[in-house]
């Protein structure tokens, strides 16, 4: 009889289409099975007729396996299915990113350079763009080693993240003409009229708040910085007063 | 309280939407489209205007150590009066702006060369044709020891690009230890932009090749063959051989 029982359960198995659910429905069916048995057995049925009865007592294979397929959809099983290994893979390529590729440094960097946006002043000098906020206003200026290294304050807030931003390919000009980054000449490094940007290692998801820094012979009268690609498609200019 | 199948996918499917947020900022928001590389472009350098794609080019490739091939997509674009070029490079998940080439960003018109073709992007959608010449020059010091002057016939590729193909046809190693004045003259473009140009350091025995600004005059034509205009334009001599 319990080869019996082997037909009958593969009976009712082969009407659930989700195949993976079988195993486990196989599994259930035989418990219940088996404890119908016992449970005869105990009131001194002859195990033979035990089981005869307990199979009977099952139903009808082919109805058995029609309702426990209305219970098992497919779709439902698969979409299960699908659900569980794309976790298991995010979860995993996340970890990995996280652990190995300085994902939490970059994370953690980022949202730090993002909260700590201060708002630029009433008088910063502003455009609208396309793609965002720019705000220009002047620094300090100090004299040292000889040099005068005048310093501005340049906001950005865009409306998409960008994982980079790249300041250097902006225009910068003073008073006296065009100004661009510190160059080599017969053997040297530049030591004056050139400028920097202030640089790290991440930038902020759609804010950042950067230092411009000229380092020049003279005191600057304004510092314009504009589009890149020289077309002055936008122009922010920034100017200090009197020295006092 | 105990899930049903349909709760427990329910959470995996929120779980995974979660995630995936969080996976997209952890590889700094890769652009799927080449919309968004331009819109992504467009917001690193803070360019003015509206950003449209004027041609596309995708290649497979791989660089050494890659363990799968990469999707470059090379984009010309304009910005107002501002055109630009730039390469994206996919591998798996990831997609970024591939700095082997360096993005070029100018006023009025723009000429470009990437992996076998010289661009020119403008307002050219009034030409029927082009002519791109280019200006090679070997020097020591300042003395111009030799020019040569390329010419080549241009393929419209979209309203405003034209397209200016040359070979890739590197020569073998030996010729990169002659010293560049004895090299032969019929070079080709790709070879005399790294033969021409090499900076040779005699205390360490060593030699590299330096950046140098390949002056180029574009030429336009109507469907006569009448010039309609001219533009002086340049190319890094990178861009030509270092694809």
């Amino acid at each position: 009889m319990r080869d019996e029982f082997q037909i009958w359960v593969d009976a009712v198995c082969e009407q659930v289409r989700f195949w993976p659910d079988r195993k486990g429905i196989e599994k259930e069916l035989r418990i219940h099975y088996e404890d119908h048995c016992r449970a005869l057995e105990r009131l001194n049925y002859e195990p033979k007729l035990a089981a005869e009865r307990s199979l009977r007592a099952m139903g009808n294979a082919q109805e058995v396996g029609w309702a426990l397929d209305r219970i098992h959809k497919p779709w439902l099983g698969w979409l299960w299915k699908f659900s569980e290994g794309t976790l298991l893979m995010l979860v995993l390529i996340v970890l990995w990113l996280t652990v190995f590729a300085g994902g939490v440094e970059q994370l953690i960097f980022r949202t730090r350079q993002q909260l700590e946006w201060t708002d630029p002043p009433v008088w910063a000098d502003h455009v609208s763009l396309e793609c965002g906020e720019v705000y220009l206003a002047p620094g300090e200026v100090r004299e040292t080693g000889g040099n005068v290294e005048a310093e501005l304050q340049f906001w950005v807030k865009v409306r998409e993240p960008v994982p980079d931003f790249q300041p250097w390919e902006l225009e910068v000009a003073d008073n006296r003409g065009a100004v661009s980054f510190r160059e080599w000449g017969d053997g040297r490094r530049q030591t004056s009229g050139y400028l920097e940007w202030e640089r790290v290692p991440y930038w902020g998801w759609t804010r950042q708040q950067m230092t411009l820094r000229l380092i020049l012979d003279y005191r600057p009268d304004w510092v314009e910085v504009s589009a890149p690609g020289g077309g002055r498609d936008w122009v922010l200019r920034a100017e200090w007063g009197e020295e006092l | 309280m105990t899930l049903n199948r349909k709760g427990k996918t329910v959470r995996n499917l929120a779980f995974c939407v979660l995630l995936g947020v969080l996976l997209h900022a952890l590889m700094g928001f890769p652009p799927c489209t080449v919309r968004a590389m331009c819109r992504q472009f467009q917001a690193s350098r803070l360019l003015a205007g509206e950003i449209e794609p004027l041609h596309v080019r995708h290649e497979r490739y791989g660089y050494s150590g890659d363990w799968v091939y990469r999707v470059r997509t090379f984009i010309l674009a304009k910005s107002g009066e501002t055109y630009a070029s730039f390469l994206y490079s996919r591998n798996l998940l990831q997609n970024e702006i591939d700095y082997h080439y360096t993005p070029k960003i100018e006023q009025n018109a723009l000429c470009a060369a990437w992996n076998g073709t010289i661009y020119a992007a403008g307002p050219f959608a009034e030409a029927d044709s082009a002519i791109l010449e280019i200006e090679a020059e070997l020097r020591n010091r300042d003395k111009v020891l030799k020019s040569k002057t390329f010419t080549i016939a241009g393929e419209r590729l979209e309203n405003e690009v034209f397209g200016f193909p040359y070979s890739l046809d590197m020569l073998g190693g030996g010729l990169s230890g002659w010293a560049p004045e004895d090299l032969p003259d019929e070079l080709s473009l790709y070879n005399i932009a790294r033969l021409w140009y090499g900076d040779y350091w005699d205390e360490d025995g060593g030699h590299g090749i330096r950046h140098a600004d390949l002056p180029c005059v574009l030429t336009l034509y109507d469907g006569s063959g009448r010039e309609l205009e001219r533009y002086d334009l340049s190319i890094d001599n990178y861009e030509i051989f270092f694809s």
